[in-house]
């Protein structure tokens, strides 16, 4: 199970500055919790641009081209009607459901890869238990350091400016 | 900067969870009481049958794609705030309203999903428009346009499903977080899906929700166009023309706007919001109505414009000529390009009672404009033996009447059950300033 300390901070600045402290001892393996998105917070902890972009395109363009496919299989190949002499391939027809399906399935790919990036639909987790946690989703910031952080003992004074401090998953 | 994202949380939830009392008890049963209507009436339709209906030759299409038509248009002005207004920035009177407004696309869409699905005769046979492997080996015909709106209308269904699910993450774990019953705390922990919001989860959340609004901004365009291409594709006098999709697009954002203005005066009148949904909001709705109101006059323009131009002599004895359709067209004329003029004039956009009637006006308006273009050509079209008349019936009344009360009932239920304003938008943005 997960371990770790958790701080509770009253504003987005007293949890920047609290990380600044708590890398330059040499601790990585940190996460926040907050109500809001902030890209201040994730300059501070390293973190580059989420890359899921990429999976609404590779899905968009596997949907169109799939569709694309099926259409010519369908009409041109299963099942050809002859409609006034026209040919069974059109492209000009088929471009509309190829491009309905892109953007279909560019946004079912996203989504899913958005559950699997997040780890979502884990209902619980170990900080849940943290008396007060769930201050994150209303006004207050958490930074939490993992218990199995390799320079955890040399934490120091790095949270003195939280306003709480707190171990969870049964870590001392 | 904490305690202006704690009052902003305490206060907007706060009226949220404000019971609606006997207001909204008395409004839940009058739409359930029409959708009991509805119901009634499709089940009756599926017992004897579509005869039932108005629908008979030459108007083999009426009141089911004209109501289908209307639905899916005031579905487009929610995915175009939630949307395009958040691809363009204007996220200051755009946040507000986007919850509903998208609430509204999902529940319009609902409503219009039903008409083709029954208009079908054997509503029980709607999934042979998808190609599945079967023993006939009969496959969809993709040269027609009747599977373009399968696919157009399913992708829009579910595109916008996806994005206004994503959006309501972080609301959903607020209510989880501070829900007074562990019922509760149950139910919106299980529909929050565990978001805690941790700074992964952030950063994915905010590019999933831009890939997501990218998506959908175009479907704004396309799926009315897909319509539209329904009746531009078919040879009928007032059909055939390249007008069609732009002139459709317009129509549909501006009835949708219209309907966004009928929903949130209520709604911010009844949860006092007046201060998050603010007179801002309902003006920069009604410039978009006024706009979009522009583009369908200039459409109806154009579209006598082309039939004087070509010279084609169905075309202009349709568009010219007195028909039974007539009055109706007159009366979209007065709905539609005569009433929003008033919204040229600050006072008028600032006056809610204004703004209501004008925008129940553009909503009969643009009932009327689906009547009159799918009705009069169909009943005048090159043949004169094979002109007739058009007229509805009690069931079909029904059915439209029954999809309001429908579409009443689950936006009650969503501002009872569900955070209808997006909060952690509202806090966002409040940081940001």
């Amino acid at each position: 199970m997960r371990t770790g300390i958790a701080a509770e901070f009253a504003d987005e600045a007293t949890l920047l500055a609290a990380i600044h402290r708590v890398r330059d001892h040499g601790l990585t393996r940190l996460e926040t919790y907050g109500p809001v998105p902030s890209e201040a917070i994730d300059l501070a902890l390293g973190k580059e641009r989420s890359s899921l972009s990429v999976a609404a395109g590779i899905g968009g363009l596997c949907g169109a081209a799939g569709a694309y496919a099926l259409q010519w299989f369908l009409v041109a190949y299963l099942y050809p009607i002859d409609l006034g002499g026209r040919p069974p391939h059109m492209p000009l027809p088929y471009l509309i459901i190829t491009i309905e399906m892109g953007f279909l399935f560019g946004a079912i790919a996203v989504f899913v890869a958005f559950l699997v990036a997040c780890r979502l639909v884990r209902l619980w987790d170990p900080i849940n238990d943290v008396p007060g946690f769930e201050s994150a989703t209303r006004d207050h910031f958490w930074l939490a350091i993992d218990g199995d952080d390799p320079a955890l003992d040399r934490l120091g004074d790095a949270l003195d400016d939280a306003a709480r401090v707190a171990p969870f998953g049964g870590a001392a | 900067m904490s305690e202006k994202l704690r009052d902003l949380h305490d206060d907007v939830f706060g009226r949220m969870r404000a019971r609606g009392g006997r207001q909204w008890r008395i409004a839940f049963g009058v739409c359930g009481l029409f959708t009991l209507l509805l119901v009634g009436s499709l089940s009756w339709t599926i017992y004897k049958g579509i005869g039932v209906w108005g629908t008979n030759m030459p108007a083999a299409w009426a009141f089911a794609i004209i109501n289908f038509v209307w639905w899916i248009g005031i579905g487009h002005a929610g995915t175009f705030i939630s949307a395009i207004l958040y691809l363009l920035e204007q996220n200051s009177w755009r946040n507000p309203i986007s919850r509903l407004t998208e609430t509204m696309t999902i529940f319009a869409v609902v409503q219009a999903g039903l008409f083709p699905i029954f208009h079908l005769g054997r509503p029980w046979f709607a999934y042979w428009l998808f190609p599945y492997p079967d023993i006939m080996g009969v496959w969809p015909n993709v040269k027609s346009a009747l599977p373009w709106d399968a696919a157009a209308v399913s992708t829009y269904f579910t595109v916008s499903v996806l994005f206004w699910f994503t959006g309501l993450l972080p609301d959903l774990a607020s209510l989880r977080d501070h829900a007074p019953t562990r019922r509760q705390r149950i139910l919106y922990g299980l529909l929050a899906m565990g978001w805690r919001g941790d700074a992964r989860s952030w950063r994915h959340y905010k590019v999933t929700y831009l890939m997501l609004a990218s998506i959908a901004a175009p479907l704004v365009i396309s799926v009315h166009s897909v319509v539209s291409s329904d009746f531009a594709i078919g040879l009928t006098p007032g059909w055939h023309t390249t007008l069609q999709p732009p002139y459709f697009v317009a129509g549909a954002i501006f009835s949708g706007f219209a309907m966004v203005i009928v929903l949130a005066i209520p709604v911010r009148f009844f949860y006092r919001l007046e201060h998050v949904i603010t007179d801002r909001v309902l003006e920069n709705c009604a410039k978009l109505m006024l706009i979009t109101g522009c583009i369908v006059a200039y459409g109806y323009m154009m579209e006598h414009f082309g039939a004087y131009y070509t010279g084609d002599a169905d075309e202009r004895s349709l568009m010219f000529g007195f028909h039974p359709t007539s009055i109706a067209f007159w009366m979209m004329i007065s709905c539609n390009v005569l009433a929003p003029q008033v919204l040229w004039l600050r006072r008028a956009r600032r006056s809610k009672v204004v703004l209501l009637i004008v925008s129940l006006l553009v909503l009969l308006g643009m009932w009327l404009e689906r009547y009159v273009i799918v009705v009069q050509g169909l009943l005048r079209d090159q043949l004169p033996s094979a002109w007739g008349n058009y007229m509805p019936t009690i069931v079909d009344l029904g059915i439209l009447a029954g999809t309001l009360g429908f579409f009443g009932l689950l936006f009650l239920a969503f501002l009872r059950f569900m955070p209808f304003i997006p909060v952690s938008e509202l806090k966002e943005e409040a940081v940001l300033e």
